[in-house]
């Protein structure tokens, strides 16, 4: 079932000046409920323009936004609603932090949806155990705790407002890798048990190949590749053009299969290279398969 | 030849109403001049904390720390210090200055006092260093993350220093800024014999390094080329630290039997060594 869709949306910056650009230049597409798109696409690319679309905080020039077959925009003044269905979290959201406590700052959003106490209580509980924020540090003030603290109560904020859709924008960026692996972790929990669709905006193709279902390519506006995981980054040479990268590993089994050995299929984690390799090779000491 | 030193540094931070955090105990570290060493460990490890005593931004409270034989505790070495050892940071935004990119090279040399003549000379030479000399008169918000990036760099090259630091510079760049800034650090330290010392989260680019230290709790736990420490797989897991996705695949094979080295590093160097064993074993 579709979600949300797009058609032919269009975006120009200053329009009539001379600084006029074409951030989005028609971009038609849909995304299936449940499933988690990775959005890739070099800075300037469109991808931030593009995802700002999905929730109303930038308006079309031309085109249409469809959440569940209703254009956002149908009534201006419902807009608000929109945004509490489709839930968007910025880049470094930790610099948004600015309530007392870790509690009254994840609880905001969901507050202003107008739920009963009660509600917003449960919620805030629930999201805080997803990002793994501890029950003790709620009391504490947002600006105690550690940079991936932050960015895990910025993410929750969000969270418990419990969107249909939920928007990430670069998660990971900045973090070492142990808070990448388990903020990666959380976002694939909650969307387990949730069952929400998530939109991922990654510069990093390893998170992108290890937890997205499909992925969407923006590259000068336009939307280059909408297709399956696998798919996009059997298309390497494509994305290197457009000035992105491929997992190493991807490139390990490029390398392979132009050296005249055959690998079978394609890898794009670690996990999947192995599991090739042994199935098509078996595992090691005599020669076999 | 010595370019830092580092003696038994020890690093607290004071805070009246809390407990002193010791953040660096005991770091023994020597980096010689024309070395490219990458600095890698988990946020809170201590190493920008000690990136920071290269240049005498923070000053030990136990132990010392030299640049060229300078103590960095002697206070009026300060300015001649940071001559040495230039710092580059992780947001681009937040380090350019002015609205004109030469203008924004030219500015640490201006407080330096120099000559305009040499100092168009410096930044000159600067930029072409980064590349970015046909982007002298453009205005830096106009750029790129990674060219900004860059800009930042020949900042810092305009001073002429020995050695640059630099505090994760691609974290926030995409994969293209980051190649870029990368290519150029890496042909600085070749062809100019720059010293380098970079943090950075990213084992690829670590893999780049001659030279790689690794921090923990405060210490320096592991310090080797880059094969000697990624080749410990097991060792970095076990930290949940990261190696590079080769480096990986060939580990997990290995342990299934296959007979492939422990120090692949690069993806051709893995298919390589998958080819080779594949071919042997037919």
């Amino acid at each position: 079932m579709t979600v949300l869709e797009t058609h032919n949306l269009t975006h120009v910056y200053a329009e009539g000046t001379p600084f006029e650009k074409t951030a989005l230049d028609d971009v038609s597409l849909s995304i299936e409920k449940g499933e988690l798109v990775g959005i890739i696409g070099h800075t300037g690319s469109g991808k931030s323009t593009f995802v700002q679309h999905l929730n109303g905080l930038l308006k079309p020039t031309s085109g249409k936004v469809l959440l569940d077959g209703e254009d956002i925009w149908k009534d201006p003044k419902q807009i608000r609603r929109v945004r509490f269905r489709v839930g968007m979290v910025f880049q470094y959201p930790e610099y948004q932090l600015f309530e007392e406590t870790v509690y009254k700052d994840i609880a905001f959003g969901a507050k202003n949806m107008g739920l009963s106490d009660e509600e917003v209580d449960a919620r805030v509980r629930r999201a805080a155990a997803f990002v793994g924020l501890k029950n003790e540090l709620l009391d504490n003030s947002p600006f105690d705790l550690s940079g991936g603290e932050k960015r895990r109560a910025a993410i929750a904020g969000v969270m418990a407002m419990e969107p249909e859709v939920l928007i990430l924008d670069e998660p990971t960026a900045g973090l070492d890798p142990k808070g990448r692996n388990n903020l990666l972790s959380q976002i694939e929990n909650y969307r387990k048990e949730n069952g929400t669709t998530i939109l991922l905006v990654s510069h990093s193709m390893e998170d992108v190949a290890r937890l997205a279902d499909r992925v969407l390519v923006m590259h000068k506006g336009q939307l280059k590749m909408l297709a399956p995981t696998d798919e996009v980054f059997s298309r390497a040479e494509e994305l290197e053009e457009m000035g992105l990268s491929v997992p190493a590993v991807t490139k390990v089994f490029m390398g392979l299969k132009n050296r005249g050995i055959n690998v079978g299929q394609n890898a794009y984690t670690v996990e999947s290279a192995v599991s090739a390799l042994v199935a098509r090779f078996g595992k090691g000491g005599g020669a076999d398969a | 030849m010595i370019l830092i030193e580092a003696d038994k540094l020890r690093f607290q931070y004071e805070n009246p109403d809390e407990p002193p955090k010791t953040v660096l105990r005991d770091v023994d570290l020597t980096i010689e001049r024309g070395e490219f060493v990458a600095l890698l460990g988990h946020n809170g490890c201590g190493k920008s904390t000690l990136a920071k005593h290269f240049n005498a931004l923070l000053l030990p409270t136990g132990g010392t720390l030299l640049v060229e034989e300078m103590n960095t505790a002697d206070e009026e070495l300060s300015i001649d210090i940071r001559r040495k050892v230039g710092l580059v940071l992780q947001n681009p935004d937040n380090q350019l200055v002015s609205t004109v990119v030469e203008e924004d090279v030219a500015f640490g040399p201006e407080n330096l006092g120099i000559e305009p003549a040499e100092i168009r000379r410096r930044v000159d030479d600067a930029l072409k260093m980064v590349d970015m000399y046909d982007y002298r008169t453009h205005a830096p918000h106009k750029l790129s993350g990674g060219q900004k990036q860059r800009i930042a760099i020949a900042g810092v090259l305009a001073m002429k220093p020995d050695c640059i630091v630099l505090d994760e510079p691609t974290a926030m760049l995409d994969p293209k800024g980051r190649r870029e800034v990368l290519e150029t650090v890496r042909r600085l330290n070749r062809e100019n014999g720059m010293t380098v010392v970079m943090i950075t989260h990213y084992m690829e680019e670590a893999a780049a390094a001659d030279r790689v230290v690794v921090m923990n709790e405060g210490r320096v736990w592991m310090d080797g080329t880059p094969r000697e420490i990624f080749s410990q797989v097991e060792a970095l897991k076990d930290v949940e630290l990261d190696v590079p996705q080769p480096t990986e695949l060939c580990a997990e094979l290995r342990a299934l039997g296959w007979d492939l080295p422990a120090d692949v590093l690069t993806a051709e160097e893995c298919v390589d060594a998958i080819a080779s064993y594949l071919e042997d074993r037919a």
